[in-house]
């Protein structure tokens, strides 16, 4: 990076005793939080990147099943690429038409990689790693070497899962939940089972919760015990108690789904029946097993993981967003202890609330009962979160830049995403909606519209901070407005066909279940006509919706274009940061030198005041940063009276 | 510029790094094991068979609580020997731990060992019959006709494997085969690579001939020249055969045309269970071609005599049926001889001091032998994670436990061999890395607390 040599300067000034890592020492296997954060978003990126694309194929599978994928035949024609992408996909898909077991394939490797190898990485351990040590001031995590092996680890169940599609079984095919008996017990014919794609989606899950567990411990550990000088608990940037939140949340949902694995693991390498009833056949013939297990266990331990999970999705959002709507409204956030306590109990509450997904499992009106009533609780800390950043909008003069354009579209999807869930939450509703494509139109307006957008603000924010020049402005509104119109058209039909009965996992989209599909209504009218007008015959029913979609799909992919180009060709060609501080913001990872080197800061930081100071009446500046003790200068250390010791004065 | 807080605490918190650390990785570790405690009261509670208690050896297992609760207490000696620096105490300390931790995974392994041998018979009828098989158990399937091949299509997992997944299981020489076309070949690498190379062909041929979008799976059909048999254990085929079937598959989609010889299990019986038999007396084990009713008698005297003794103890106070204790007085007949007389003259009180089966030392001539009839078996397997949900859960939680133990023990083995330099230059280091591990050390062997009640004591 350009500015490497301005880094040496600053890492000299302050210790003698530091020498530089060599060029693998220093991207590859670096122990520095900040490119460990890179490396995380990066691989992050490209995994979503990866996953949109198994989901546009899934799409037009939907919309138009039966006929061959646009361009698959000439991506399959390629050298080198070409034979990769045969051997992936094309041997599933003979003359580009997607068969029902690729569509299975593409459906849980989907899931899979979003959650667990795009959002977490991203949203949590890339932004946690490169923002958090800067914003409670300290030089590095409390354990770079096993921050090291945490990405590591993570990558080797990229790479895991990723391979799995190579092999001869392919990829796993039963969801991303891979639910019991049918996961136990689905393509156990082969000769070898360590070579199965379920093997290795089981083994690859063990190392990505390995690596989520050295990552939270660390986080935590950074947070508690290495805060800069007064920086106390009240004084930390909402970010940092949002990961540090999430940070538990990992430690301690993950374990059970651990187990949840190995247990599986067990049932089909070493014919246990963990999760497999009395007198299970297949194909007409009892299995050669035991039987005594319950598929209703696996549940439970996969949804006392998948729902915290669903907060560790979303919290990583507000955490940036509580530092992006700030600095763009010039307003303090507002009710920054509200929030801080919400998202406490947010966590506690998240872990009473998993078998919601569990009401049709048969496990009793008193185990629903209780769950719908800390479901709904639930509710209530996630709308304090939501309306803080909503009224920290109201009488701020905003400043418009692709950061805050996504920022300011994650309220109203996320709101969305929220309300919709809310019927969710009720055993007769849901009884009607489950696994329907409602649910899925839900979680994605959560996680899509919602926590990727807060990433992508979060990438506008601090890449001039990571790379010392800005990402182009026009790219970033190009990239804004065909994903805002592109998230919607694909995921709100998801409500109408999902409140139709369209089910959740049929390949074909529905085109055989003539009775759920005909359905029509002003939406389907008003989409026949649409494309009625270029010519294309869609039909003026539920079906046509799939259509809408997919278009919608394409213009989402559209939309990333300049993304890639302007997160890419920005690193050499952005322009320039003339100030540490490009956006003027209050919180501490704006006192290093851009972009901050090995060890961060070039003098002792000290945080003497909360993290929002903005627009504070009588000040010639809009805003106030933790670490100055007046405008323009410096607290020096002796400004705090007793050295480490942190007491919050509130 | 180093980290704050490696060795010495933050005043605030009060701890170092390492041991906020180690504490959140405990919090993890509890969930973990707690997930699989969790499990253990959701398989037991919801198991509809009976569940299998006292069938553990306690003493082993005793033994093995005792030599761990030592080594807790030695690394904490060794910790705190660090602190005064008495380094030879310290390095002594440490030795035995790990020596402990070495005893506790010998005792293990003796423990899974003999679990490995033995083995349980489930008859139709729900009597349970365990015992060794003194020759494995294979199923003889001979007077083969013909070979099918299954050469995969383009999305298929199962791929034909002649030589390296059926050919190991032919009795005696590997005969000469026919091809369809009538060609004489000796079945091996050379030869079946062209076997499969031909039959790709074919299917691809076919596929462009009848507008397939997919290349199909294609059979290619051999004949032995020479008569053919088969010796293969059932967990190599695809599903159990039942006595005259006429064709087997094994899991890499080759099948066999023949038929059944010989299906017999010959099992040295070594316990009865008859808790999930519905008339203990009419069970298959009595039929005279196995147990017989000398050993009938045998079960229905000890019966009689648990029950006598039950209620010379309790009187009505207790419910026998609600004493899983009892319950297995009742209905497992422990055998230690050939022949049920000698168990007699001993009196029942005999059989029932041993109760606990010890697993391992199995000689045949101590045992009735049992040749059964397959049609009579239901399912059999040795103990191992297949035969029960508890054997299961027991092997994942000793399993699991017992990577912590390996692991812990090469942390704390790798602190005294390798840390040399630190306990020379920065002894108050070494000390905070060894109160580390230590605590990992205490948290390995408060699982095994717990462990222990729950799969051999309740």
């Amino acid at each position: 990076m350009s500015a490497a040599a301005h880094t040496h300067d600053h890492s000299h000034d302050h210790a003698h005793d530091h020498h530089e890592p060599g060029f693998i020492g220093k991207y590859i296997f670096s122990t520095d939080h900040k490119t460990i954060g890179i490396q995380y978003a990066v691989t992050g990126l490209l995994f979503l990147l990866f996953g949109f694309f198994l989901m546009l194929m899934m799409r037009w599978s939907i919309a138009y099943p039966g006929q061959p994928v646009p361009g698959f035949d000439f991506v399959g024609k390629l050298p080198f690429i070409g034979t990769i992408f045969n051997e992936m996909f094309g041997r599933w898909a003979p003359g580009g038409v997607i068969n029902g077991e690729l569509y299975n394939m593409l459906g849980a490797m989907h899931g899979t990689i979003m959650v667990f190898l795009g959002i977490v990485p991203l949203g949590f351990a890339g932004f946690v790693n490169f923002v958090m040590p800067l914003q409670i001031g300290t030089i590095d995590m409390a354990f770079p070497r096993l921050n090291m092996w945490s990405y590591w680890l993570f990558f080797i169940s990229g790479v895991g899962m990723f391979a799995a599609f190579f092999l001869g079984t392919g990829s796993v095919q039963t969801g991303w939940t891979m639910y019991s008996p049918l996961a136990s017990t689905t393509n156990l014919a082969v000769t070898n089972v360590w070579m199965h794609g379920h093997t290795w989606w089981l083994l690859s899950m063990v190392f990505n919760i390995s690596a989520s567990l050295l990552g939270s411990v660390n986080v935590i550990t950074t947070v508690i015990n290495l805060r800069a000088k007064g920086m106390s608990w009240m004084r930390m940037p909402f970010f940092c108690w949002a990961m540090f939140i999430v940070a538990f949340l990992l430690l301690l949902a993950f374990p059970p789904l651990e187990v949840a694995a190995l247990l599986q693991f067990s049932d089909r390498v070493f014919g246990s029946s963990f999760f497999l009833p009395t007198g299970l056949m297949e194909g007409g013939q009892h299995l050669d097993i035991s039987g005594g297990g319950s598929p209703l266990l696996y549940q439970h331990l996969f949804w006392f993981l998948a729902h915290p999970e669903v907060y560790v999705l979303i919290l990583p959002a507000f955490a940036i967003l509580t530092e992006v709507i700030p600095a763009n409204t010039r307003r303090p956030l507002w009710g920054y202890k509200a929030m801080v306590y919400a998202g406490l109990t947010l966590g506690f509450l998240s872990f009473l609330v998993w078998a919601h997904h569990m009401y049709l499992t048969g496990m009793g009106t008193m185990m629903s009962t209780y769950f719908q009533i800390t479901t709904v609780l639930i509710s209530v800390p996630s709308v304090i979160l939501l309306t803080g950043l909503m009224i920290s909008l109201y009488g701020g003069s905003i400043r418009f830049n692709p950061q805050m354009l996504f920022a300011s579209a994650f309220l109203p999807m996320f709101g969305i995403g929220g309300l919709t869930g809310l019927p969710l939450a009720f055993i007769f509703i849901d009884l009607a909606l489950h696994d329907t494509y409602y649910v899925i139109g839900h979680f994605h307006y959560v996680v899509a519209p919602g926590s990727i957008f807060a990433f992508f603000a979060g990438v506008y924010h601090w890449y001039p901070k990571a790379t010392g020049r800005k990402m182009n402005d026009f790219l970033g509104r190009l990239h804004f407005w065909p994903s805002l119109v592109g998230m919607n058209l694909v995921f709100a039909p998801m409500f109408i066909q999902g409140m139709g009965g369209f089910h959740r996992r049929w390949y074909d989209g529905g085109k055989y279940f003539e009775q759920t599909s005909s359905a029509s209504n002003w939406f389907t009218e008003l989409t026949s006509g649409f494309f009625g007008i270029f010519g294309m015959d869609v039909p003026n029913n539920l079906l046509g919706l799939n259509v809408l979609m997919t278009f919608g799909a394409i213009i989402l992919m559209l939309g990333q274009v300049p993304f890639i180009l302007n997160f890419w060709l920005s690193i050499k060609g952005g322009e320039k940061v003339t100030s540490d501080n490009p956006w003027n913001c209050t919180t501490l990872e704006w006192a290093t030198p851009t972009p901050p080197p090995h060890g961060n800061f070039t003098f002792d930081i000290v945080a003497v005041r909360g993290p929002y100071e903005y627009s504070v009446p009588g000040m010639s500046q809009d805003y106030f940063p933790q670490w100055e003790s007046e405008p323009g200068k410096a607290a020096e250390p002796s400004a705090v009276p007793t050295a480490p010791v942190t007491v919050a004065h509130h | 510029m180093d980290i704050p807080y490696t060795v010495t605490a933050r005043p605030d918190t009060g701890l170092y790094n390492a041991k906020v650390g180690i504490w959140l990785f405990l919090a993890s570790e509890v969930m973990l094991f707690g997930g699989l405690f969790s499990s253990y009261i959701f398989l037991r509670v919801g198991a509809d068979y009976p569940w299998p208690v006292h069938e553990l050896g306690v003493t082993l297992g005793f033994v093995n609580t005792l030599v761990l609760i030592g080594s807790s207490v030695t690394v904490l000696l060794a910790w705190a020997s660090l602190k005064l620096r008495k380094i030879a105490q310290f390095r002594l300390y440490m030795i035995i731990t790990v020596l402990c931790a070495m005893t506790f995974m010998v005792i293990k392994s003796i423990e899974y060992r003999g679990k490995f041998a033995h083995y349980s018979v489930t008859l139709t009828d729900g009597t349970i019959l365990t015992g060794h098989l003194p020759h494995g158990y294979e199923i003889e399937f001979g007077d083969v006709k013909a070979l099918n091949l299954t050469v995969a299509g383009k999305t298929s997992a199962v791929d034909a494997d002649p030589i390296s997944y059926v050919l190991p299981y032919v009795k005696g020489d590997v005969p000469k085969f026919k091809t369809e076309s009538g060609e004489e070949i000796d079945l091996n690498a050379s030869s079946f690579a062209l076997i499969k190379a031909e039959a790709r062909a074919k299917a691809e041929a076919k596929a462009k001939a009848d507008g397939l979008k997919e290349v199909p799976q294609w059979t290619v059909k051999l004949l032995p020249t020479t008569p053919l048999t088969f010796l293969v254990p059932p967990s190599k085929l695809l599903a159990k055969p039942g006595p005259d079937a006429k064709l087997i598959s094994f899991r890499d989609g080759t099948s066999v045309e023949g038929k059944v010889i010989n299906d017999k299990m010959t099992i040295e019986v070594d316990g009865v269970d008859l808790r999930g038999t519905p008339d203990k007396e009419k069970s298959l084990a009595w039929n005279e071609h196995y147990l017989g009713s000398a050993w009938k008698n045998a079960f229905i005297e000890q019966r009689e005599h648990a029950t006598t003794e039950f209620k010379e103890k309790y009187g009505d106070s207790r419910d026998p049926n609600k004493s899983a204790t009892q319950q297995k007085h009742l209905f497992y007949l422990h055998i230690k001889s050939a022949t049920p007389e000698a168990a007699h003259a001993d009196g029942a009180h005999k059989a029932e001091a041993h109760a606990p089966a010890e697993h391992g030392d199995a000689h045949g001539s101590h045992h009735p032998e049992v040749q059964l009839e397959r049609k009579d078996v239901q399912f059999f397997s040795n103990f191992t994670p297949k035969l029960n949900s508890f054997y299961a859960i027991y092997f994942t939680l000793t399993g699991l436990h017992g990577l912590h133990v390996v692991a812990g023990a090469l942390i704390l083995a790798y602190f005294v061999i390798f840390n040399g330099k630190m306990l020379r230059e920065d002894p108050e280091r070494l000390a905070n890395r060894v109160e580390v591990g230590g605590l990992f050390w205490h948290f390995v062997d408060l699982v095994w607390i717990f462990l222990f009640p729950l799969l051999y004591l309740l």
